[in-house]
């Protein structure tokens, strides 16, 4: 019989029915898991009669939340499989996934169903007093290979490597994932968990893993600094899982309050925690954050739970289950991340490319795109993207370590460092700076003074250009791109 | 200036963080906070949609309950806040 996650689920509610799994904002908005489980089945059993099944595909298109966790589960017992349609992403961005995706039926916000209705049969029929079900219109053929991975995701998303669209994760591979994280962060019952990420893109190896491992989730009211500290001290947190602003806000709040005595960690993730924000945490809560290194293509290779000063800027030791190998040019101390292990992606989903031929072209290792660097206690740093690096005359480097140079003048508030192909002179690189709070722009030849203190010439910027803000990505991800750079003016 | 903030904020807020469904009563002084309006996710789409659409800049020590309460307080913060 195929593994499901549900089926796990369920034996853990049996084990412990009692024992909250939701802790709401009030004392009385717990659920415990004999009652989620209860829910879950009776939303499967609506499924099931509008006819969804094993080989379906359903969309979810619903805030992140308790009712989020409860519709990937009944779908998952109903023997279909989920692909996330992200609430922020555009209409244009929508339709691609659709474009993309065979997606045999959506679940959908009641309230925010409309921007999806083009695509789907309405009238939508009603699953809960929040949330309707309905049909697509046109179904792009699945790959006839799908069915056979026993798919619980398809995650709609540029593989890490390539053009390829859409990752596909199987039950199998979320529960060897979940396994392997928990060789290191060890959730159990007594963890009680406070979640701040979109449920959109982190769900495989935490929401999982927590129901799976029988731990509580808080779901705070909003993201206040203020919100965030009340709610992880009322419950006795054990656990926060967040990103970086969530961490910094909790450092800005003015009111006084503590992080609770429980907290064993405060784990760190979508993108790379500034230096400054990591001493900022701790001068506040004398705590160091806990960060990870996470691929949608391989789960949570490392998680830096040391909790040690001296490594703070490090994602952690490879897990026990992971090898890791950084493929360098000989005598640069950083290379290339692969990895090997259990729980990779089954496959991509456009076009199909299962597991194996995907490490098969890559000599048996994933290759991450991401540029690491391994210290004497092999402790991962991660030190760009790949395809981010930039290279002058032949010249190497990454923008991170221009920006953080940058950064660290007093009038910078933020910096983006990105490569500018000059006609005459090949790539050369540009910087966008926001001035800081208060602050007078220096001028570019002081500018670049600060820099040469730092780096080699060749990695200092040609232009400087003030802009108001950077731009990031949904998650968070710096967008490093020349679009906006004004043209030099004529000399 | 404030008003024309304002104007902008009430649409975004009834338009894309309660899609086109506002509750009864809902006016510029209607408590964001209290009624779940303001989550966690929508906290940071108001951040964002105001330093792109308003030029506005938030400090990180800026986000904080007082300036999200209702429509009138974000939008007299915010244009306090405009750069």
């Amino acid at each position: 019989m195929q593994l499901n996650l549900a089926e796990c689920f369920f034996r853990r509610a049996e084990q412990q029915p009692d024992h909250a799994l939701i802790l709401g904002q009030d004392p009385g908005q717990t659920t415990r898991y004999c009652e989620f489980r209860l829910e879950v089945l009776q939303l499967a059993r609506q499924l099931a009669e509008t006819g969804v099944g094993r080989g379906d595909n359903i969309g979810l298109h619903h805030r992140s939340g308790r009712d989020y966790i409860a519709f990937i589960y009944a779908v998952w017992a109903c023997g279909a499989c989920v692909t996330p349609l992200p609430l922020e992403l555009t209409a244009p961005e929508k339709r691609e996934i659709f474009q993309h995706i065979h997606i045999d039926a959506v679940i959908s916000g009641a309230e925010i169903f409309e921007p999806l209705a083009a695509a789907l049969i309405c009238p939508a029929v009603s699953l809960t007093p929040r949330a309707v079900f309905a049909r697509t219109r046109v179904v792009p053929a699945a790959p006839p290979q799908l069915a056979a991975v026993n798919p619980a995701f398809i995650r709609f998303t540029s593989g890490t490597t390539g053009d390829a669209k859409g990752v596909v994760l199987s039950h199998e591979s979320i529960h060897a994932r979940i396994h392997a994280a928990n060789r290191a962060l060890h959730i159990n019952s007594e963890d009680r968990i406070v979640w701040l990420l979109s449920m959109d893109y982190h769900f495989a190896v935490s929401i999982v893993a927590y129901l799976t491992f029988g731990a509580s989730i808080i779901l705070p009211k909003n993201s206040f600094g203020v919100t965030l500290l009340a709610a992880a001290s009322r419950h006795k947190s054990t656990i926060i899982y967040g990103a970086p602003i969530h961490y910094s806000l909790m450092t800005q709040d003015d009111t006084g309050a503590a992080l609770p005595a429980e907290l064993r960690l405060a784990i760190v993730t979508t993108t790379a925690l500034s230096s400054a924000a990591a001493e900022d945490f701790h001068a506040r809560f004398g705590r160091v954050l806990n960060e990870t290194y996470g691929i949608i293509e391989l789960g949570l290779p490392a998680i830096n739970v040391s909790n040690a000063r001296a490594k703070q800027g490090s994602v952690g030791q490879v897990l026990p289950d992971y090898q890791l190998r950084l493929d360098r040019t000989e005598g640069q101390e950083h290379g290339e991340i692969t990895v090997r292990g259990p729980g990779m992606l089954d496959a991509y989903y456009s076009p199909w490319r299962d597991r194996e031929a995907i490490i098969q072209q890559q000599g048996g290792w994933f290759r991450t795109g991401d540029l690491g660097r391994i210290d004497a206690d092999g402790f991962l740093y991660i030190v760009g993207r790949l395809k981010e690096m930039i290279s002058v005359g032949g010249l190497k480097f990454f923008p991170e370590e221009v920006e953080s140079v940058l950064e660290s003048h007093p009038a910078i508030r933020a910096a983006s460092v990105f490569g500018v192909e000059e006609r005459q002179w090949g790539t050369t690189t540009a910087a966008h700076l926001v001035l800081a709070d208060a602050s007078t722009a220096p001028d570019e030849q002081a500018l670049r003074a600060h820099c040469r203190q730092a780096l080699a010439s060749y990695k200092i910027p040609g232009r400087f250009q003030w802009v108001e803000r950077l731009t990031y990505t949904a998650s968070g991800k710096k967008i490093r791109s020349a679009d906006k750079l004004r043209p030099p003016e004529s000399e | 200036m404030i008003m024309e903030i304002q104007t902008a904020l009430r649409s975004y807020i009834v338009d894309e963080v309660l899609a086109g469904n506002p509750p009864e009563g809902f006016d510029d002084d209607y408590e964001l906070i209290e009624t779940g309006i303001i989550d966690s996710l929508s906290t940071m789409n108001l951040v964002i949609y105001l330093e792109q659409k308003h030029a506005v800049v938030f400090g990180i020590n800026e986000i904080i309950p007082r300036h999200f309460r209702s429509i009138r307080a974000l939008s007299t913060f915010a244009q306090s806040k405009q750069t």
